[in-house]
């Protein structure tokens, strides 16, 4: 209700601040499984990841140089160091899958990762098990079976 | 068995757990700072990569491998700008839809065929996630609270924790 209250007054400006980068993502990380696809002609999956490492690298200079952006060793760190850790991995999974199965297969599949984090936050971190997130599961399943067994 | 299916099984494991750590580490530090950490895991992954003698080709595909590893990194800054405006349970839902740009694109560049099981596969990928994903988002994502639009912007403000399950520092 109150979105749609404040909605009647935003100015399209205002929405694109979020609707623009929204749309970004959807349409870059969709592309990622096709550039990825293309360049495996031409160079291996290990190359590839040290490619996307050099990427990384680059912006972590602009962070540090341009924004002074620096690591603060807290509590979260040890978290982070994960989540980069898994960050990595996942890419690194993703191109060795891509070596070998259809862009088209591939990345709808692991796009139902959300599934699996839902279901560890409700043993960690004691979320909910709501009938909606049942719900969602099983579609996501449901198309997972789909296009594997295609 | 299909030879894609275990890194695909792997890559569901990675990401589905990043969600939970990523949730974890923001309730502390900001996403550059995030993508920093991230930065270090890659090169480390890369040393190791280079020491266990790889090889390293220059050629053709050069241009393209740097392009999409800048894919990689813009689709998280570019998520996390949504997310600094919007609401995730508006942002959520456009992202969730990268499959189908997948779906698509390949169709179209790369002459995969466009099945109606790929078609009806990823549109119940796509709507279960969505489902999961907003559904537990009402309190929004450590660090971040959406603004409905209102023009402010909100930065490292913890808010009730929610599942960053779409939230990937690939």
């Amino acid at each position: 209700m109150e979105s749609a209250t404040n909605e009647g007054r935003t100015p399209a400006w205002v929405l694109w601040r979020w609707l623009a980068p929204a749309i970004g993502y959807a349409v870059v990380v969709g592309l990622i499984g096709i550039t990825t696809k293309l360049t495996l002609d031409h160079l291996r999956w290990e190359e590839m990841f040290v490619w996307a490492a050099t990427a990384y690298a680059v912006i972590a200079i602009v962070l540090v140089t341009a924004f002074g952006v620096r690591l603060d060793l807290n509590r979260g760190a040890i978290f982070a160091a994960l989540s980069g850790l898994f960050a990595a991995s996942g890419l690194f999974f993703l191109y060795l899958a891509l070596t070998h199965g259809d862009a088209g297969q591939v990345v709808p599949i692991t796009a139902s990762y959300p599934v699996l984090t839902a279901a560890v936050a409700a043993l960690v971190l004691a979320e909910r098990i709501t009938a909606i997130r049942i719900v969602g599961t099983l579609l996501v399943v449901a198309g997972v079976a789909v296009i594997g067994t295609e | 068995m299909m030879s894609w299916i275990l890194p695909v099984a792997a890559f569901i494991l990675v990401n589905g757990l990043l969600g939970i750590t990523t949730k974890l580490a923001l309730a502390h530090i900001t996403w550059p700072q995030l993508l920093l950490w991230a930065a270090i895991a890659y090169a480390l992954i890369s040393i190791g990569l280079l020491i266990s003698g790889i090889g390293f080709t220059v050629n053709a595909g050069t241009p393209m491998a740097l392009g999409t590893g800048l894919m990689v990194v813009s689709g998280f800054v570019l998520l996390f700008l949504a997310l600094q405006t919007g609401d995730v349970s508006r942002v959520v839902p456009i992202g969730a839809a990268y499959p189908a740009v997948t779906v698509i694109a390949a169709a179209i560049l790369l002459a995969e065929p466009l099945t109606a099981a790929r078609v009806i596969g990823t549109l119940l990928v796509v709507a279960g996630v969505v489902l999961v994903s907003t559904e537990a988002r009402r309190g929004g994502i450590p660090g971040f609270r959406g603004r409905r639009d209102t023009g402010e912007t909100a930065e490292s403000e913890p808010t009730e924790p929610g599942t960053p399950g779409e939230v990937p520092a690939r």
